[in-house]
């Protein structure tokens, strides 16, 4: 029952990930599009749960899953 | 990510870092030189924008807010009297001539003047449909007269 359960949150969060993911669009390095890219992937990385990665960088040392998820996020 | 950032980003990726890839995009973005070109780059687009025959007042008052918000945000905006110097100095189309000239005549602020910008093309807008009504309706009696000599 427990370990469903945990899979089940496992999944929801995998595919919250990779819709957020979505949303945040390609960043294609202009430096005046920067601003909003930011804004998005700051607001989706919030949305999946992930945004101390991208600020703390000891919170991103100890949830090396979820760092590595941003990265492919980026 | 792709072009010029992906370099920032792709040093990270025999470690899958993304927090280091985030703030290398950050001190890139947002470090003292790039973000004064980016602030030139934004102020002369800014400066080149323009409400034309060809280009509606709501895509012209959209991108200069746009431009004026950017800047906000690295700081480098422009006074609140220039903006409006700038919004009323490159609106050409003639049908806001009379607008421009009566918000320069009373010195009224950006809000203002956005808003009467506005409400003239809401009216020109009004008028064209009026207009193309009247035409197609001027058309349709014509053919009516046209079958009716027949």
């Amino acid at each position: 029952m427990g370990q469903g359960h945990s899979n089940s949150n496992a999944n929801q969060k995998r595919s919250n990930v990779k819709l957020q993911a979505q949303s945040i669009g390609t960043f294609d390095g202009k430096s005046i599009k920067w601003h909003s890219w930011k804004a998005r992937a700051r607001a989706a990385m919030g949305i999946a749960g992930m945004l101390d990665i991208l600020d703390k960088p000891d919170y991103a040392k100890k949830n090396a899953i979820d760092n590595e998820t941003v990265f492919h996020m980026l | 990510m792709d072009g010029s950032a992906s370099h920032l980003v792709d040093q990270y990726s025999d470690i899958n870092d993304g927090h280091k890839a985030f703030q290398a995009l950050l001190n890139w973005y947002e470090g003292d030189n790039l973000t004064s070109d980016t602030a030139e780059d934004v102020r002369s687009k800014l400066e080149k924008i323009s409400l034309s025959t060809r280009y509606p007042a709501s895509n012209y008052i959209n991108d200069l807010q746009q431009y004026n918000k950017l800047l906000v945000q690295l700081g480098e905006e422009f006074s609140r009297s220039y903006t409006t110097t700038i919004f009323l100095r490159q609106i050409t189309d003639p049908e806001f001539q009379l607008t421009v000239q009566l918000d320069i005549e009373n010195k009224l602020p950006l809000k203002d003047c956005i808003d009467r910008v506005r409400s003239r093309e809401r009216i020109l807008s009004r008028d064209k449909t009026t207009s193309k009504n009247a035409y197609v309706n001027l058309r349709r009696d014509n053919v009516v007269n046209d079958v009716g000599n027949f």
